[in-house]
C-alpha cells in the first residue's frame, strides 16, 4: 500500500473503529439493563431500608449474636420499601443470612413488627394497571413475609382509595384488621378489644348519560 | 645535594606531624561517638523499662519486640498490635499504623486498624485515628469510622465520626456513632441512624 492510500484510507478506518466504540457501549448498557431487568422481575431479591426520623435517642440496634439476627430500630423508626413504609416508635425485624447463588448473601425476614403510634402508607397493585393507596394507622403491626399478611390490631383503621373508578375509598375500623399482601384482601375481625367492624364505602356517583331525543 | 635532602627531611617532619595530628583528631571522634551510643542505649533501656513497667503495672500489657501484647478482661481474649513505630511520652504510648488482632482460642476473631493508635494504660484503652476499620471474622461484619476507642477491660468498642457497618452483603448501615463490643456480636447506631437491607423476601406480591 502506498503512502498516499494510506492517508486517504484513514477517516474510514477511524470512523469504522468509532462504530465500533458505539456498538460496544451499546451493547454493554443493554446487558447492564437486562441484568437489572431480571433483577426487578424476578423478584429475588429487595432493598428495604430502615432508620430514624427522631431528633433524639433514636437508635438501631444489630443483634448479631442472636439467630435470626434481631434489628431493632427505636425513635421515629421508618420502613421503607418499593411499595410503601412504615413509620413508628418501635420496629422489630428478625432477619436470617442466606447465600444466593450468584447472588451472594441475602436476608430473609422471618417476621417484623412496629410497635407504638405506627403509621402505614402503601401502594397495591389492583386490576387494569391502577394502584390503590392504602393509609392506616394502630399500635401494633405485623408482618407475616411467609403468609404474606399484615395484621394490625390496637384500635387499626385503615383508609384505602384508587380500588376501582366507582369506589372512590373505602374506610375501615375492628379490632383487628388483616391485609393479605398477594390479594390485596381486607379481613375486618373484632379481635381482643371485641370492636365491631365498621366499614365505610364512598361510591363515585357519575353523572346520567346525556341521551339526545330526535 | 645537601640543600634537597635537608627540604625532603623538612617535608616528611611536617608529614609526620599532620598525621598524627589528624590520628588524634579521628580518635577523639570515635571516643566521642562511643560515649554518646553508650549514654543512648543507656536511656533508651531507661525508656523501655519505665515503660515496660508502667504496662505491666497498670494496663496488663507486655512489649515483646515489635508487639504489643495483652489480654482483655471480660472475656480473657488475647490480642497483639503489631506497629510501625513507638513513641511514648508521660503516661501516653503512640503507636504508627497499628494493626490489633484479638484471639480467641489461636484463631483472630477480630482487628483493629487504623493510621494510628494512642495507648492510655492507666484508662486501659486504645483510641484508633484516622480511617479505623474494625474487621469481625466471628460475625463476617466490619464497622469502619474515623476514630474509634476500645477498652481492652471489658471490650466496649466506641466509634465516633462517619460510621460505616456492613455484614456480608446483605446489610449496610451508617451513623453518627456506634457502640459494640469487640467482635461485633451486638452493634448499637445512633445519631441519624439509616440501614440498606438486601433481601431475598420480604412482601411477596
Amino acid at each position: 500500500m502506498s503512502m498516499r492510500a494510506f492517508v486517504r484510507s484513514l477517516p474510514f478506518v477511524s470512523l469504522g473503529a468509532c462504530l465500533l466504540c458505539a456498538a460496544f457501549i451499546w451493547h454493554m448498557s443493554i446487558m447492564g439493563s437486562a441484568l437489572a431487568l431480571q433483577e426487578v422481575s424476578g423478584g429475588q431479591f429487595e432493598f428495604v431500608k430502615v432508620y430514624c426520623i427522631g431528633q433524639r435517642g433514636s437508635s438501631i440496634k444489630l443483634m448479631l449474636r442472636k439467630e435470626p439476627i434481631e434489628v431493632i430500630a427505636y425513635g421515629g423508626a421508618v420502613i421503607e420499601w418499593s411499595q410503601g413504609r412504615i413509620q413508628s416508635d418501635t420496629v422489630i425485624a428478625r432477619l436470617i443470612q442466606k447465600g444466593v447463588q450468584g447472588k451472594g448473601v441475602l436476608g430473609t425476614v422471618v417476621s417484623a413488627e412496629a410497635m407504638g403510634n405506627v403509621s402505614l402508607d402503601m401502594r397495591m397493585d389492583v386490576e387494569g394497571e391502577r394502584k390503590a393507596h392504602v393509609v392506616g394507622s394502630c399500635k401494633r403491626l405485623q408482618i407475616d413475609p411467609k403468609e404474606s399478611l399484615l395484621i394490625m390490631t390496637g384500635s387499626p383503621q385503615i383508609k384505602v382509595s384508587g380500588i376501582s373508578p366507582e369506589v372512590s375509598q373505602a374506610l375501615g375500623k375492628a379490632g383487628r384488621i388483616t391485609m393479605s399482601l398477594e390479594s390485596g384482601e381486607l379481613l375486618f375481625e373484632p379481635g381482643d378489644e371485641q370492636l365491631l367492624p365498621e366499614v365505610n364505602v364512598q361510591i363515585e356517583r357519575k353523572p346520567p348519560e346525556k341521551t339526545t331525543k330526535k | 645535594m645537601r640543600l634537597l635532602a635537608s627540604l625532603f627531611g623538612f617535608a616528611l617532619l611536617i608529614s609526620v606531624i599532620a598525621v598524627g595530628f589528624l590520628a588524634k583528631l579521628w580518635w577523639q571522634q570515635e571516643e566521642r561517638a562511643q560515649v554518646e551510643t553508650a549514654i543512648q542505649s543507656e536511656h533508651n533501656v531507661a525508656r523501655r523499662s519505665s515503660l515496660e513497667a508502667l504496662m505491666a503495672q497498670v494496663g496488663g500489657l507486655k512489649l515483646r519486640g515489635e508487639k504489643l501484647l495483652g489480654r482483655e478482661a471480660a472475656s480473657g481474649r488475647e490480642f497483639e498490635i503489631g506497629f510501625d513505630e513507638l513513641s511514648y511520652s508521660g503516661n501516653v504510648l503512640k503507636l504508627r499504623k497499628p494493626v490489633c488482632s484479638v484471639m480467641d482460642e489461636g484463631a483472630v476473631v477480630a482487628s483493629f486498624s487504623g493510621s494510628s493508635v494512642i495507648v492510655s494504660v492507666q484508662k486501659q484503652l486504645l483510641e484508633f485515628i484516622g480511617d479505623v476499620v474494625l474487621k469481625s471474622n466471628k460475625h463476617n461484619a466490619i464497622l469502619k469510622s474515623s476514630r474509634m476507642r476500645w477498652r481492652w477491660s471489658d471490650g466496649e468498642v466506641l466509634a465516633i465520626g462517619g460510621v460505616s457497618f456492613a455484614l456480608g452483603g446483605m446489610l449496610i448501615g451508617s451513623a453518627d456513632s456506634a457502640r459494640a463490643d469487640t467482635v461485633l456480636g451486638e452493634v448499637e447506631l445512633s445519631g441519624r441512624p439509616s440501614l440498606r437491607l438486601r433481601i431475598s423476601k420480604w412482601l411477596k406480591y
